[in-house]
């Protein structure tokens, strides 16, 4: 039989350097809140990005929201010149791959081609009211001369 | 008991007046504008940009405006 004290000194002595664990990880907790990043701003419209208060030799970026716009408010540690302000425009990637989405560029392509051939109308419609003017009105400039000749 | 008092009928009087002592508000800052206060907080390092944000945040809280009665 084994005698109760050798039996009781591991159990007393086990518990000790256990008993910290669970102080440490509590301990922790805190510091890791504090670290966290602000990241994006949520702001229901671009005036109040402007708005924001920004302390110096700070960048705050927003985003606003069910509108694809990034705005970025920078401040020189210099408090005296006046903080910039990006702003930027997201264009969605994935929208692409969708068969019957709108996309962005094919929009713009579109706009150019539509443009050039207005263009192109306007100036076949130029020319032709040249040829018209010079048609009914030849030689403008020799008139002159010839109406001087006379006087 | 009576410098409560006084306190307290100043900050009913003239708050503006009462709360630019306190934080050392010049009298160039517009005191109507509170965005223009709280930057000059932040100039002053008087507060962080993380509780400018945190008050923000708390701002935009629907649940906080409406406790303060739909005012922004």
């Amino acid at each position: 039989m084994p005698s109760p004290t050798y039996q009781q000194y591991p159990m007393q002595y086990l518990p000790y350097p256990y008993a910290q664990l669970p102080m440490q990880s509590q301990q922790a907790q805190p510091q890791q809140q504090t670290l966290q990043s602000a990241g994006f701003i949520l702001i229901p419209s671009e005036e109040d990005a402007y708005k924001y208060p920004v302390a110096p030799g700070k960048c705050m970026s927003f985003k606003v929201e069910n509108e694809p716009i990034v705005i970025e408010k920078s401040m020189s540690y210099s408090q005296l010149e006046t903080p910039r302000i990006d702003r930027y425009r997201l264009v969605r990637e994935d929208i692409v791959d969708e068969p019957n989405a709108i996309d962005a560029v094919a929009i713009e392509q579109s706009h150019d081609d539509g443009l050039k051939e207005e263009l192109q109308a306007i100036r076949r419609d130029l020319e032709g009211i040249k040829d018209k003017l010079y048609n009914n009105n030849p030689k403008p400039a020799v008139k002159k001369k010839e109406d001087e000749r006379n006087e | 008991m009576n410098n409560m008092f006084q306190m307290y009928q100043q900050l009913l009087q003239n708050p503006m007046g009462v709360l630019s002592q306190r934080f050392n508000i010049p009298q160039g800052v517009d005191a109507s504008n509170p965005n223009a206060i709280i930057q000059h907080l932040l100039n002053t390092n008087q507060i962080s940009q993380m509780q400018v944000n945190q008050a923000m945040q708390m701002r935009n809280n629907p649940a906080i405006q409406m406790l303060m009665g739909g005012r922004r």
